[in-house]
């Protein structure tokens, strides 16, 4: 009590705003969001539902990419043969580099697109388990840069920055520009690789100059002239296989039908679409 | 502490400011902390998972609404938790993938109506790229917990501001250190100030001269305490020819006391008789020379005989009645010794005021003092 004495209209403004600080930071505490939860998810497939949703079966498409992979979704779920055998159709495009022995030796996915050394890579017996079912050929590679025509010269590549994926799997951005500078017996030391995560970071370095060369399809348009030199016109630009078991051939016809459109991918005339598969 | 109308409102007003505080803060935090999270969810599990995504895909507008209803379906399960439950329904949507703006199907009319935020995202790709997205954040306020949580500690810091003691004036405190120093018990020095406390001009001389005279030694603590309870009067005792102002005591010389109560009696007299309906009573004019009034006269005899005046005195009033001189005399000799003891301030209080009578050119005289103020012990 004798405190009190002390007791003057300052201390006591203190003390109200004191009071006023605390009982403000109790409230901001108490209403701080204490905990976020989101379920754990990919973003990399989609799916729907047939004719035929009481169906538990499931069809199942790995692609390597994301484009077109609704349209191909509802191609199949619209599919009155699909509907018969399947109550759902699921569309992935995980990333490559995660498809795993495992997933296809329990044969996850009924249709795969790959290139088949990769899955063999995988599975040495993978054709044990899988069929081709559709191949699109002969599509063309070019080195392409902003600044002069590519030579395929010692001289030429010195010093010289290329842009390559970091996937070593990729035929157009790995495989088949290393597989050209060996060729032509141009030390692959000599030049700078650079690589990159995806095809997107690798266009955009590409055109602000942070690259000097890359190699693409002739589907690839610049927005600024871009000088060619073709390395290959035969590439194998995707193939797309089916487990084995799937046998119905009319099953394997939609599936054809579906995925078929993809070839707008390679945008080329002459491309050849190999079909194992007699469809109507 | 008493309730009065002012203080009321005063507590209303912090009450009401507090409750539009804590309700505001209430909001303004859920929104930020979630906000936090969500930023967090963006860098450790979103951004990666649509890095993952788009890949391989080449951006064009088809390609990135199915992966934008991909990841905005996936979105629909984010759930916040806070103590009180102050979000009540929160969604968060992607809105463009790079410069790319997503049409989404999702937008719910509760959703116009909570607080948006525009979260934007660049994430770093390997150490070359990087993919840029934007969100926006939608919450609904749930308003029940956010008004009981407001109001229950708007409440709680208002009753412990109103439970504050009043603070203590400068004057206050130095008079508690004297007080607490001069070895007073808390309580005492508490009713002490209590009667102190009236703000009239009159008591804060008091309260002044007080604190004065408790310095100066020259008046101890139980005095003080006896003065600060006693009412503002002025005691006459006549045997003891001294006056007792608000429990001090001041003694006079013996002739000057006299005529001091001389004048005291004619205001309480005055008054006693409702001489007039006015304060216009209690005066007491100087009589010319020769010509004394006689019942002034037969008063002061009456006193002085009674109370051990001095013979002296007693003689020459005998012989001249009272006299203007020693009237005047007696009170300077009354005005210099109260004033000593109590200071001019307080003593004027005590003292003469005068009044010109404009048909004789003297001077009438009374006592400042309001006569109900007047105590003659044993009337």
């Amino acid at each position: 009590m004798q405190l009190l004495r002390f007791w003057s209209a300052r201390m006591r403004r203190i003390v109200v705003l004191a009071t006023f600080a605390a009982f403000f930071a109790l409230s901001i505490v108490a209403n701080m969001v204490s905990h976020a939860s989101l379920a754990e998810a990919d973003y990399y497939h989609t799916t729907c539902q047939t004719g035929n949703p009481d169906n538990s079966s499931q069809l199942s498409v790995l692609l390597v990419t994301a484009h077109q992979a609704s349209d191909i979704a509802s191609r199949l779920c619209q599919s009155g043969t699909i509907s018969q055998a399947y109550g759902k159709v699921e569309v992935s495009w995980k990333p490559r580099t995660q498809l795993s022995s495992q997933e296809l030796i329990t044969e996850t996915y009924d249709v795969i697109w790959s290139r088949e050394h990769v899955l063999i890579g995988l599975v040495p017996d993978f054709r044990d388990y899988y069929d081709p079912l559709l191949h699109f050929d002969h599509y063309s590679v070019y080195w392409l840069s902003l600044q002069s025509t590519p030579v395929l010269t010692a001289e030429y590549f010195q010093e010289k920055r290329i842009g390559v994926l970091a996937d070593k799997n990729s035929h157009t951005h790995y495989l088949i520009p290393l597989q050209s500078l060996q060729r032509a017996g141009i030390d692959t030391h000599s030049p700078e690789l650079i690589h990159y995560q995806d095809t997107s970071t690798l266009y955009q370095n590409f055109q602000s100059g942070g690259i000097d060369l890359i190699t693409g399809g002739a589907s690839y348009t610049s927005p600024t002239p871009v000088y060619s030199t073709l390395i290959e016109d035969d590439a194998v630009a995707a193939s797309f296989y089916v487990r084995q078991a799937l046998d119905n051939p009319a099953i394997r016809c939609e599936l054809v039908q579906a995925i078929s459109p993809l070839k707008a991918l390679w945008q080329s005339n002459e491309l050849h679409q190999s079909v194992a598969q007699a469809c109507p | 502490m008493p309730v009065t109308p002012s203080s009321l409102r005063r507590h209303l007003t912090i009450f009401t400011l507090a409750l539009l505080l804590f309700a505001a803060s209430a909001i303004a935090t859920s929104l930020l902390s979630a906000r936090w999270h969500v930023d967090n969810l963006l860098n450790s599990r979103i951004m990666p998972g649509l890095v993952e995504a788009t890949r391989y895909s080449l951006m064009d507008d088809a390609t990135l609404s199915t992966i934008a209803a991909r990841v905005n379906n996936e979105l629909q399960s984010l759930s916040f938790e806070s103590w009180p439950g102050t979000l009540s329904n929160c969604a968060l949507t992607l809105s463009s993938i790079e410069d790319t703006f997503i049409q989404t199907d999702i937008q719910t009319e509760t959703l116009s109506r909570g607080f948006r935020q525009q979260l934007s995202v660049t994430h770093e790709i390997g150490q070359e790229g990087t993919l840029s997205a934007a969100f926006t954040l939608d919450c609904l306020i749930a308003p029940v917990p956010v008004s009981i949580m407001s109001f229950a500690l708007a409440m709680m810091v208002t009753s412990l501001i109103a439970l504050l003691p009043r603070a203590y004036s400068p004057q206050q405190r130095k008079l508690l250190n004297i007080l607490n120093d001069a070895g007073l018990e808390w309580q005492d020095s508490q009713s002490v100030l209590q009667h102190l406390q009236k703000n009239d001009p009159t008591s804060l001389q008091w309260y002044d001269f007080l604190i004065q005279r408790l310095q100066s030694g020259s008046l101890s603590v139980e005095q003080l305490v006896s003065s600060a309870n006693a009412r503002d009067q002025i005691v006459f005792h006549h045997q003891r020819q001294s006056v007792s102002i608000r429990g001090i005591d001041v003694a006079l010389s013996r002739t000057p006391y006299f005529y001091y109560a001389l004048y005291a009696h004619q205001r309480y007299d005055d008054a006693q008789r409702n001489f007039s309906a006015c304060d216009d009573n209690g005066w007491i004019l100087n009589p010319a020379s020769g010509r004394a009034n006689p019942e002034h006269t037969r008063l002061l005899l009456t006193l002085m005989r009674e109370h051990g005046g001095h013979q002296k005195a007693i003689k020459e009033l005998e012989a001249h009645g009272v006299r203007a001189k020693t009237m005047d005399q007696n009170r300077n000799k009354v005005k210099e010794e109260l004033t000593k003891v109590l200071g001019e301030a307080v003593a004027e209080q005590y003292l003469f005021e005068t009044r010109r009578d404009p048909r004789t050119g003297r001077n009438h005289y009374r006592l400042k003092t309001d006569a109900t103020k007047i105590i003659f012990p044993g009337q």
